[in-house]
């Protein structure tokens, strides 16, 4: 069966990965011109005998580039692409283009004739145990494939392509352009481990090396600053954060793996969620207290890695990374994975009762919320895009919660794996349209621009960016008939349907309903302030008029992408209007589930109240920035302190940021401290303290030996007296009385 | 305590006397600041632990004739190690007066810790 | 006489002694080859008896501690008194658990010889490397406590003088700190060893009067397990739990275990790199070994009694060590530190193992896991020490404090450095996560609260090692370091070749566990059985 050889999707970026490393880098490396006078003559074995990871030649730059010396650490350049770096691309892009063929004709081959694979799926060829014993037969390195996975996979595949497309534009003259290409490809099998993994063990395989993935890709830039006057840290650092806080979700996930095995003593989702006796229905019964608490800390997994509430932090310091990465990584598809190991879980979360669940749905309602509010006030481009991110993937979880705990087997975990369906096809197309405005932005300025105060009216050098992109928004804004209405819609009405059951979902309801005008609004603040403005063309939609002030505030003159940015574009605009319509997913994914049907969502009025809401952001959003004008409305809110106030407050994100960097430096490393000091100087000091008592007694007896023969005589004759009288006192003792010893 | 007495001594005299010669060059070794006195009282110990030697040896009658001699033997070795003795420590006086000068032991710490 | 020489494993003992003194006769020049080629003929010998087992009996051919491979037993020292007996005998072996040491302790005597080429007094330097490997090979094939004994003693004498002559002048409590750092490693082990020797008397007494037979031969004892109890100043202990105690103690200070270890840390900083590799790779897995070896096999009822404290200090190790590393400004005390959290996993797989809760296939996989680590850790380090190896003969500072974006000027060894703390802090793929995963998960079946409380060093070794990295290679550039060269050649195959090995482990672990599980198998057989 053609599903079992999947693997070969699976391997296929690996072998990219191993072939661009091993192969094409070191082709770059080696046509490089050596480094002139970098490296006097003492060091000969200089630094171009460079191999994998970890940097970018310290070269001449190209001329464009000449005129900002100082950051020339930022983004290293080199004059001319070499061949082995372009072909690092066509590697990467020509192993992803099979791929991803060969995952859509798994997808719809399977949609097609719903024979050819069942809802349970098949194992892969591929798999090895950690070893013979049969006690650690549960340690086993297995694939599976079955709905969810090729939903999953194909998602994958496909941003990945269009991603690597579109790098090659983006990443021009990097002298990191190979290592790009290699990350980019580790990231895809790092991701389609966790999308194929049978087990848990494999999952967290896949989880972590997301995380590694992530960790060097945020990190690209080795030796870029950090930029505190925008409040952004430099690309290192957010990469050892974002692996860190996702170790402390990981903990948690650990942990309710521990848990599930010791009760059951398997990994495997198909045992587990199976029947027999290794099934957690089996192993928990009359336990659900317990199953329920594994649930929860799983979740803490998905929490770290899909950057929810409270674990949020690190993704908007992850935008410190390639834009390209952000797209793909930290908006489409690593971040979704936490929603994709929820729906992969979601009969052990449905086994454990609803308490998992309505965990779920509020956390994601919360992070939804808070993540919009913090999004209203931001600056940088990038950054109102990662809130943005981090609210939709709280609609995700509000909608597999939400899902499960009233009747998972109704829509299963459909209404989460929809918005992420869409999801990451409109959010894709925001970031690489943002890289779009970035890199252009860079070719004028010469400079790093990602703060939209600096932008305005660039509709009118660059169309097809902000078409594209004021495309996106209307679909995250939820307008009708485009694919974000219908996933976010079938959430937020679903909330209020299993209202009916579990009341406190009234307020997930209230909460996703809020959040989706404040989307509205934020994504249109965004997209008028950076494209358009008061005055332009369209209702402050477009450029600048003929005649009118130029609307563009910042330097030089943008132009329009070249092509190999345009197309991953264009193509995912179409994809993101049309993605909505994959009606049947539901059911799809789930045996017997109902499907979303068209008539009944347009048929009914709280879809339109969520319309209505999400217009009425839009409008604000219109009123406050083309009709009164972006200076203005700063104006206001700096001179009322209650706006100020509350303008403070989103803009230091709640001072959550704030309060962790408090923790960690003064609470965590203060424990560290303590602890070297305790070691340093208990610990070890009673090692010192038990030598240096011995030796200082040494040192005392030292005294004795006067070096005077006297003294010793007196020692000496004096020892022999003692003796005599204690071996007299003992005889005595012994013998009854001193008499009886003559 | 007559005088008939003396002429026929028992060993307890000879006991006494080696006591008394013991305690009079103990007395010497002790509280002598000059090394050469010193020897001379270690000379004199020796030479007590000789008396009683011999004495034991020659009033024993318990033990079979070939172990008549042993103490009388051990005296002799005594007085052997004792002249080396005397020569080595007479050498070292010697020696330590002319570098320091002084045979006062008082001032000779060579050995000190 | 014909029966020692024709033994693979005696080679494996002389072939360094020999090499040392060869090295140590000819001139320099001669003396680093020599040196290679006598290390490199030892692995050779390595390999090659682990290449035979593998042929004749497969995986599962490794036997475990009653049936070793290339065994040789010949009588040595026997000694009559009376009703007393005192047997010694050459008695020689590998089985599952200590295959895999001997070839670690071969394999990184090859990379540290490479390592330390250009050392001043290379003829002693080379020498002493030698004879160190031969005192440690001989404790991981010795089968007779008291040839186990002896060679835990030989490999002392060259550690002390590698650590005392090429260490580092640091200045510490008023003197160089190599010789502060070398006494303290040596007395410390002679701390321990006082017990050891105690504990293995009292065994060798003990058994031989209960049975009539006086033989030191670990498996022998291990199948005569002493009973009863023993009034040690009036108080009644059982006899294992004393045995168990007087023995570990030793292995304790080795592993080393909380509240012991303190002597580790001085003596990774002053120790020359290779000598820290030497220290962290085999020397720490002595303890380890062992523990396993024979705590766990001549006094089972002990260890068992011992199991919980044993988790608890696991638990303290393993987030003691790693917290301390948070504050650590020196590259090689925070990988030093590490080695006290990492060595804490194998403590608590121990624990966990001779826990007798939980069910017998968890135990199982905790102890395999805890075998695993003790390979793993000892090429995850080893590569680790080596790394800052280089870069402190480049730059000549371990300070974090004094780098800041030196991967701009090393990329290569940056890649490598970042490569093994990734190992180092459990990433899928790599050598470490199969032994900490491994133990982790199945240790929870035992030990739940300790476990779950252990498993937070994740967070605290991500956290240390990438932050280290992230403050010496990443981020802005000090130019103070624009003239550094990156790793050369020789400095680079001792690095290449761990991280491939680390990188082989990760993805296939088949090939390591299916070595070891069968002996331990058969341990925790008799484990069981001894415990009921």
């Amino acid at each position: 069966m053609i599903y079992q050889y999947s693997w070969l999707i699976l391997l296929a970026p690996l072998l990219s990965f191993v072939v661009i490393i091993f192969g094409t880098r070191m082709w770059d490396l080696a046509s490089r011109p050596r480094a002139t006078g970098a490296s006097d003559a003492g060091h000969s074995h200089g630094h171009t005998d460079a191999a994998g990871h970890g940097h970018d030649d310290h070269e001449a730059h190209g001329d464009e580039h000449d005129s900002h010396g100082h950051n020339d650490d930022d983004d290293p350049k080199v004059p001319v692409l070499s061949w082995g770096a372009r072909f690092s691309a066509y590697v990467g892009i020509f192993i992803m283009l099979a791929s991803c063929v060969f995952s859509w004709y798994l997808l719809l081959n399977s949609v097609l004739n719903p024979d050819v694979l069942t809802y349970a799926g098949t194992d892969l060829t591929l798999h090895w145990n950690w070893g013979n014993l049969a006690a650690l037969a549960p340690y086993a390195i297995s694939f599976h494939v079955d709905h969810l996975a090729l939903t999953m996979l194909v998602v994958v595949t496909t941003i990945s392509l269009l991603v690597q497309i579109y790098s090659q534009g983006y990443m021009e003259n990097s002298a990191g352009y190979a290592r790009f290409f290699s990350y980019l490809s580790l990231f895809t099998f790092s991701m389609l481990v966790i999308v194929f993994a049978a087990n848990f063990l494999v999952i967290f395989v896949g989880w972590e090396l997301v995380g590694l993935s992530s960790y060097l890709l945020i990190g690209f830039w080795i030796n870029k600053r950090a930029r505190p006057d925008e409040d952004r840290p430099s690309p290192a650092t957010a990469a050892v954060q974002a692996f860190v806080v996702n170790r402390i979700g990981d903990v948690g996930f650990i942990i309710g793996i521990m848990i599930l095995f010791w009760k059951t003593g398997t990994y495997s989702f198909a045992a587990l969620s199976g029947t027999g006796p290794q099934s957690v229905a089996h192993a928990f019964a009359g336990d659900s207290t317990l199953l329920t608490i594994a649930m929860v800390c799983i979740f803490c997994g998905a929490i770290g890695k899909s950057a929810q509430v409270p674990l949020q932090i690190w993704l908007p310091n992850a935008m410190e990374g390639p834009t390209p990465v952000s797209a793909l990584i930290h908006a489409a598809t690593m971040v979704a994975a936490g929603v994709y190991m929820v729906a992969r879980t979601f009969p052990l979360f449905a086994a454990s009762g609803s308490t998992a669940f309505e965990v779920v749905a509020w956390i994601g309602a919360i992070t939804a919320l808070y993540a919009a509010l913090t999004a209203l006030t931001q600056t940088d481009f990038k950054r109102v895009l990662a809130y943005s991110t981090i609210s939709q993937l709280g609609y995700m979880f509000v909608g597999l919660g939400v899902s499960g705990a009233v009747d998972p087997e109704k829509f299963g975990a459909g209404p989460g794996m929809f918005h992420l369906f869409t999801h990451a096809f409109f959010k894709a197309l925001l970031f690489l349209a943002a890289g779009s405005v970035i890199s252009n932005l860079h070719h004028a300025t010469h400079e790093e621009v990602q703060d939209m105060r600096k932008m305005g009216g660039l509709a009118k050098f660059m169309p097809i960016t902000a078409i594209t992109y004021l495309v996106a928004a209307f679909t995250i804004s939820g307008f009708p008939f485009l694919s974000g209405f219908y996933s976010k819609d079938t959430i937020i009405s679903l909330a209020h349907t299993n209202a009916a059951t579990i009341p406190s979902f009234y307020g997930i309801w209230v909460l996703t309903l809020l959040t989706a005008g404040l989307t509205a609004f934020y994504m249109f603040r965004a997209y008028i302030v950076a494209f358009g403005g008061k005055g332009g063309k369209y209702a402050g939609f477009g450029g600048s008029r003929e005649g009118e002030p130029e609307l563009y505030r910042g330097v030089g003159t943008p132009h329009e992408a070249p092509w190999t940015i345009t197309l991953p574009l264009v193509l995912l605009a179409i994809a993101s209007i049309v993605a909505g319509y994959w009606f049947g997913l539901f059911s799809y994914l789930t045996p017997r589930a109902e499907n979303i049907s068209f008539m009944e969502i347009v048929t009914d009025g709280w879809t339109w109240l969520g319309v209505f809401i999400a217009f009425a952001g839009i409008a604000w959003a219109w009123n406050l920035y083309v009709r009164v004008g972006w200076e203005r409305v700063h104006e206001v809110v700096e001179n009322n302190a209650v706006l100020r106030a509350l303008h403070r407050l989103t803009l230091h994100k709640f001072y959550l940021d704030d309060f962790y960097y408090w923790l960690t430096k003064y609470v965590f490393l203060g424990i560290a401290h303590i602890a070297a000091a305790f070691d340093s100087s208990i610990v070890d000091g009673i090692v010192n303290g038990v030598a240096g008592l011995v030796a200082g007694l040494g040192k005392g007896l030292r005294r004795t030996e006067t070096g005077k023969v006297q003294s010793y005589m007196y020692g000496f004759f004096g020892g022999v007296a003692a003796l005599v009288i204690i071996v007299l006192v003992l005889v005595a003792f012994t013998q009854g009385g001193v008499k009886n010893l003559w | 305590m007559s005088i008939l007495e003396l002429a026929h001594p028992t060993l307890n005299h000879f006991l006494v006397l080696g006591a008394v010669l013991f305690c009079i060059g103990l007395y010497g070794a002790l509280a002598k600041r000059n090394a050469i006195a010193i020897l001379m009282g270690i000379e004199v110990m020796l030479n007590a632990v000789n008396i009683t030697l011999v004495a034991f040896s020659f009033y024993n009658t318990v033990k079979p004739f070939s172990t008549y001699l042993t103490g009388q033997i051990f005296a002799i070795f005594i007085i052997t190690v004792a002249a080396a003795e005397a020569a080595v420590a007479l050498a070292m006086i010697i020696s330590i007066y002319r570098k320091r000068s002084t045979v006062d032991v008082g001032e000779i710490n060579l050995m000190k810790w | 006489m014909v029966e020692i020489f024709s033994n693979a494993l005696t080679w494996t003992l002389l072939l360094p002694v020999i090499g040392g003194v060869i090295a140590l006769l000819v001139p320099e020049k001669v003396a680093r080859w020599a040196a290679l080629l006598f290390t490199l003929a030892t692995f050779a010998v390595t390999i090659g008896v682990f290449v035979n087992i593998l042929a004749t009996g497969g995986f599962g051919g490794f036997g475990d501690l009653a049936h070793p491979q290339f065994e040789v037993k010949v009588a040595w020292i026997h000694f009559v008194a009376n009703s007393l007996q005192f047997n010694v005998d050459y008695h020689l072996g590998v089985d599952g658990l200590s295959m895999p040491m001997v070839l670690l302790n071969a394999l990184l005597t090859v990379l540290a010889v490479i390592g330390g080429w250009k050392k001043m007094r290379v003829r002693e330097y080379m020498a002493l490397l030698l004879l160190l490997e031969a005192g440690v090979m001989g404790v991981f094939i010795s089968l007779d406590l008291f040839l186990f004994f002896l060679m835990w003693e030989v490999e002392l004498a060259p550690m002390f003088l590698l650590i005392g002559i090429w260490g580092s002048d640091t200045m510490k409590h008023g003197m160089p700190g190599r010789i502060y750092s070398a006494w303290k490693f040596l007395l410390y082990t002679f701390f321990g060893s006082i017990f050891m020797l105690a504990g293995i008397l009292l065994l060798y007494f003990m058994v031989g009067q209960q049975t009539g037979t006086y033989d030191a031969s670990i498996a022998y004892l291990s199948q005569h397990l002493v009973s009863g109890d023993i009034s040690v100043l009036g108080i009644t202990v059982g006899a294992q739990l004393l045995i168990f105690l007087l023995i570990f103690m030793a292995f304790a200070v080795k592993i080393p275990m909380f509240p012991f270890h303190t002597w580790l840390p001085d003596a990774h900083t002053d120790a020359p790199t290779e000598v820290s590799v030497i220290l962290a790779g085999v020397l720490l897995k002595m303890g380890a070994y062992g523990l396993i070896r024979i705590c766990l096999s001549v006094a089972p009822a002990g260890a068992q009694a011992f199991a919980p404290w044993m988790a608890v200090i696991a638990a303290i190790n393993i987030l003691y060590g790693a917290a301390i590393c948070l504050a650590q400004t020196d590259m090689k005390k925070l990988i030093a530190y590490s080695s006290v959290s990492h060595m804490g996993v194998i403590l608590l797989g121990v624990a966990a193992a001779a826990s007798g809760l939980g069910g017998p296939d968890f135990r199982m996989a905790a102890l395999t896991g805890a075998v695993v680590q003790m390979f793993s850790h000892g090429i995850i380090t080893g590569m680790l020490f080596f790394c800052v190896g280089v870069i402190y003969d480049h730059a000549h500072t371990r300070e974090i404090a004094a780098f800041g974006g030196v991967a701009k000027r090393m990329p290569l060894l940056a890649t490598l450095f970042t490569f093994a703390g990734l190992a180092s802090l459990g990433l899928p793929g790599l050598a470490g996560f199969i032994a900490e995963y491994m133990t982790f998960t199945s240790s929870y079946a035992s030990w739940p609260v300790v476990t779950v409380v252990s498993v937070f060093t994740m967070i605290l070794t991500a956290a240390y090692l990438l932050w280290m990295l992230k403050r010496v290679f990443y981020g802005p550039f000090n130019p103070r370091w624009d003239w550094l060269p990156d790793a050369n050649v020789r400095e680079s195959i001792p690095l290449i070749v761990l991280a491939v090995l680390i990188v082989i482990v990760g993805i296939y672990p088949p090939i390591l566990v299916d070595v070891i599980t069968p002996t331990l198998q058969a341990l925790m057989h008799g484990f069981g059985v001894a415990i009921k």
